[in-house]
């Protein structure tokens, strides 16, 4: 027995609306679900007119709803907005390269520009080979903490006002929840936000934050969207996995819970007596941090040194892990020392013998080996300097290029002496804060571009 | 092995990885049970209390710990002054009896007196005569079945049925405090049961109340209810009933047709995989509040309602989803026909008498709970 | 033969991933007293495909796409493009050349 459509349209109802309960026909369905993302975006005051737009795409359902929907809403309201298509390429070999293919499609439907940002060009590591480094095991972490902070890079190059992010009001529910389990008390107060970001950073809001995963995937499929459906290849799938499981074994008891958990979230403060960490900006690459360094630094330190486990766990951890790595890059370098001054020995011979430098032999032992002392002095000034230099591999640039200082030891080109430019990378906050508040663990979204961000 | 705290041999494992020795064991069980009620400071020498029994595992071991606590001497002694309840007409009739009569007997060997009141009659008869102590009073006249909770609550969908069976609890604990002029309540939800509460209170969108219903104290009212069990997990419960070899009656039954009993089932399983995490949930609720403190209380639970001062919640996001679906598109478009705001049943709201007279979720419950609404919400309601 | 009952069966949105990949398929059921013959009912319902499909179709994981005797919450069911919700669920009775739909919202994002 068919039910007619809610509306009184006349028609025949398709589906039943998980928040209401109502059932509406196809049509009337449309212009609900739009019509209910033009409400949000007004009444909480998303955008402004002339604004520029990063819409966060995946090429997943989420991503693509947003699309379509902000683009069909932009030309219907006349919203003036300049809106572009943002994507992230972790390097995921058989499954970002084949989602990415999905958001060139959506960039030629819905006529928008697009920005691929690979974690190759921003930390001179794909994701395949982190994951060659980790194993397995924390890769999720290094994704996450990369992400959430390439968007940002992106849309700074993008010089947009606002990034959108595709967030459904599942994701948040699940996302207060897995709050809850894990106890992260500062997450749970901005998690519910539709609009993200402090001082100095670009904010994200969440159009979907009220739509109902079930009715962004109907409204996909009957308007025959094309979005990008595989699980990312790496994904654990591991705390949030268990949140998602109950939330959607609630949902089918009560579908009206979603919205119940977020407005429980939205009413929720975290009581004045606790002390929260306070958001400021990573001393090295600038972007906020709840650290003087943060996640996203530490971790790259971690792969740059070898040491892919640094940003894995405690600060205390880290700073054992660093220390034990100092104390031995100090035998390495005594050891190097003595050698070196072996071989000085033999090339002030040779200076003397030939007055001419070896410069050759000079390079070759000081390659990586960076010190004040230096066959430089020794060498009398019969050297050309500039040859002896060790050029700084490319990693070195990158970092530079990002503000991220190589803290070991930097040679002063222009002086005799080589002096020590940064200091040893500063772990030794005293504050009691936990480094694992910057760390998210990925979740069944894994691929999700809005799933890790803001949160 | 030995036993964590001594070197005797421990016996019992708890959280897969310490081992006690039965004594070490029982002594720590009662130390976090009172070092519970020491550290919070809210409960000042010789008050008296109201404990509320159920006859279930926690009631059981708080009622063993009080009389272990009484009996102490000196500065180790609890110092209150005990009455007991147990309340009846949650089941069928058999059974409340049957569970009615293991409270008094389990009473009876402690020497304790118990009062078993029957809640429709304090809750809908507004009845505030107590019954002779350790007596089941007789319950069949005709005004009785039309006020019994199992019928009232029968039409109600499951998952408000139990939240407003809790609330209905807490109100009638209250009644019957101040009828034995105590300002304390006690009850016996352990860690684990409130790991389920804090679960469940975020699910029905009662976050904001998260302070009251999990935390050790719940200041709604002038009388308080306290919960000293709250440190205690319920793996620890077990260890306690099989070394006193308690009885006790088994009342938690999982289902799949209520929010409730599916978040005891995940907290459960979560218990058995990763046991730390139960405890920080609890600890979590201990560091949330609510984000406005305002004097306007709900009818029917007795919280604060909170304002809406956010642009957009999730009641005028849901409430808009209940516009969009009941119009034509033309009617939306027209400024004449446009419907105004939502806000009460009979113009489709979600949320009728929301902030006025309800809070969130006992708006929700007085909408699901329709027709049969009259028993429960009549009194609150304006005419 | 008159008893059969033809359908064609779809999957979407990842779930065709637990179906070797095959995102539509025809087929043909036996008359429900043959399939399963202990059972009281007499014609095909969603609950009935569920078991047809754990047995012939779900080699692996069977997890992934049901819990108890229904599919995993999570998977939207369409009868004829439909909602299932508003079609009864589990106690629809199937029609020759219905379509039913099963779309994942449990994959990526």
């Amino acid at each position: 027995m068919p039910i007619p459509c809610r509306t009184g349209c006349g028609k025949n109802a398709m589906l039943k609306r998980p928040k209401t309960g109502d059932a509406l026909c196809k049509e009337c369905f449309f212009w609900a679900f739009e019509t209910e993302i033009h409400f949000t975006i007004t009444k909480a005051e998303l955008f402004k007119r002339g604004d520029s737009v990063a819409v966060a795409a995946s090429g997943g359902k989420d991503s693509t709803v947003l699309a379509h929907v902000l683009k069909t809403l932009n030309e219907r309201y006349d919203y003036g907005l300049n809106l572009m298509l943002l994507s992230i390429d972790e390097g995921i070999t058989g499954y970002r390269d084949d989602s990415l293919e999905t958001v060139k499609r959506n960039r030629d439907d819905y006529e928008m520009s697009l920005k691929i940002l690979s974690y190759k060009d921003l930390y001179g590591w794909t994701m395949d080979e982190i994951v060659a480094q980790i194993g397995r095991k924390n890769n999720c972490t290094f994704c996450g903490v990369f992400r959430r902070q390439a968007l940002d890079r992106g849309a700074a190059m993008l010089g947009v006002k606002c990034i959108a992010t595709g967030h459904n009001a599942d994701d948040i529910a699940e996302t207060v929840l897995m709050n809850v389990l894990r106890g992260d008390i500062a997450r749970l107060k901005r998690c519910t936000a539709i609009s993200t970001g402090s001082e100095g950073t670009i904010p994200r809001v969440k159009p979907l934050k009220y739509t109902y995963e079930k009715e962004i995937v109907m409204y996909a499929h009957y308007k025959k969207l094309v979005y990008f459906s595989t699980e990312c290849v790496f994904a654990p799938n591991a705390y949030r996995g268990h949140a998602r499981a109950l939330l959607k074994d609630m949902e089918k008891i009560r579908p009206t819970c979603i919205m119940d958990i977020i407005y429980s979230g939205e009413t929720m403060a975290v009581k004045e007596e606790v002390t929260l960490p306070t958001q400021r900006i990573c001393t090295r690459c600038k972007f906020v941090s709840s650290q003087e360094v943060c996640k996203a630094c530490v971790l790259l330190e971690g792969l740059n040194k070898g040491l892919p486990k640094l940003g894995i766990g405690k600060s205390s951890k880290a700073k054992r892990m660093l220390d034990e790595y100092n104390t031995k890059q100090e035998q390495n370098l005594k050891d190097a020392i003595k050698q070196l001054d072996n071989d000085v020995e033999k090339i002030e011979n040779n200076c003397q013998s030939n007055q001419k430098c070896r410069s050759n032999l000079c390079k070759n032992k000081r390659n990586g080996l960076l010190n004040k002392k230096s066959c430089n002095n020794k060498c009398s000034g019969n050297c050309d300097r500039t040859k002896v230099i060790v050029d700084n591999t490319k990693v070195d640039n990158l970092l530079a290029k990002y503000a991220i200082h190589e803290p070991v030891k930097k040679i002063n080109t222009d002086g005799n002496n080589i002096v020590n430019v940064d200091e040893d990378f500063d772990t030794s906050d005293n504050e009691d804060v936990n480094i694992d508040q910057e760390d998210d663990t990925c979740s069944a979204s894994c691929g999700k571009m809005g799933s890790l961000i803001g949160f | 092995m030995y036993c964590k705290k001594c070197k005797d041999l421990g016996t019992l494992t708890i959280r897969k990885e310490h081992l006690y020795c039965v004594k070490c064991f029982m002594i720590s069980v009662n130390h976090k049970f009172r070092a519970c009620i020491g550290k919070n400071k809210i409960l000042s020498s010789n008050q008296k209390v109201l404990v509320c029994l159920t006859g279930g595992q926690s009631s059981t071991v708080l009622l063993d710990l009080i009389y272990n606590g009484l009996l102490q001497d000196n500065h180790k002694k609890l110092r209150i002054i005990p009455f007991f309840l147990h309340l009846t007409g949650f089941g069928e009739k058999e059974t409340d009896h049957k569970v009615a009569e293991l409270v008094i007997n389990q009473c009876k060997s402690y020497k304790f007196n118990v009062y078993i009141v029957n809640i429709s009659k304090f809750y809908f008869q507004k009845s505030n005569t107590l019954p002779d102590i350790n007596s089941l009073a007789e319950t069949n006249t005709e005004q009785d079945l039309k006020t019994n909770l199992k019928n009232i609550l029968k039409k109600v969908n499951p998952t408000s049925s139990n939240d407003i069976e809790t609330k209905i609890k807490h109100d009638t604990f209250r009644r019957v405090a101040k009828e034995c002029q105590c300002n304390f309540i006690f009850t016996a939800e352990t860690t684990t049961t409130l790991a389920v509460n804090l679960l469940s209170n975020l699910a029905i969108g009662r976050g904001s109340q998260v302070e009251y219903d999990i935390g050790f104290s719940d200041s709604r009212d002038e009388i308080k209810i306290l919960r000293p069990m709250k440190d205690i997990t319920v793996e620890e419960l077990h260890h306690y009933i099989q070394i006193k070899n308690l009885t006790h009656i088994s009342i938690d039954k999982i289902q799949d047709n209520n929010l409730q009993s599916v978040i005891k089932q995940f907290v459960w399983d979560l218990q058995e995989n990763f046991p730390a995490t139960v405890s920080t949930v609890c600890k979590t609720a201990d560091k949330i509040g609510s984000i406005d403190k305002s004097d306007k209380r709900c009818q029917f639970c007795k919280s604060a309602v909170v304002p809406n001062n956010e642009k957009l919640t999730a009641i005028e996001a849901t409430n808009f989803s209940r516009t969009v679906s009941n119009f034509h598109l033309g009617q939306y478009l027209n400024e004449e026909t446009r419907p105004k705001e939502l806000t009460n049943e009979h113009d489709g709201s979600m949320f009728p008498f929301i902030n006025e007279y309800f809070c969130y979720c006992c708006s929700k419950n007085y909408l699901e709970s329709g027709n049969q609404n009259n028993n429960l919400f009549k009194d609150m309601l304006p005419v | 033969m008159a008893d059969t009952l033809k359908l064609q069966l779809q999957f979407g949105g990842g779930a065709e991933l637990l179906f070797d990949k095959i995102k539509k398929r025809e087929i043909e059921l036996p008359a429900l007293n043959k399939y399963i013959p202990d059972s009281k009912d007499n014609k095909w319902t969603i609950r009935h495909l569920l078991v047809w499909i754990k047995d012939n179709l779900l080699r692996e994981r069977p997890e992934l796409f049901l819990q108890g005797d229904s599919v995993r919450p999570g998977i939207l069911v369409l009868i004829n493009d439909a909602d299932w919700e508003l079609f009864g669920e589990l106690d629809y009775e199937l029609q020759n050349n219905d379509v039913i739909m099963f779309i994942s919202t449990l994959h990526g994002g």
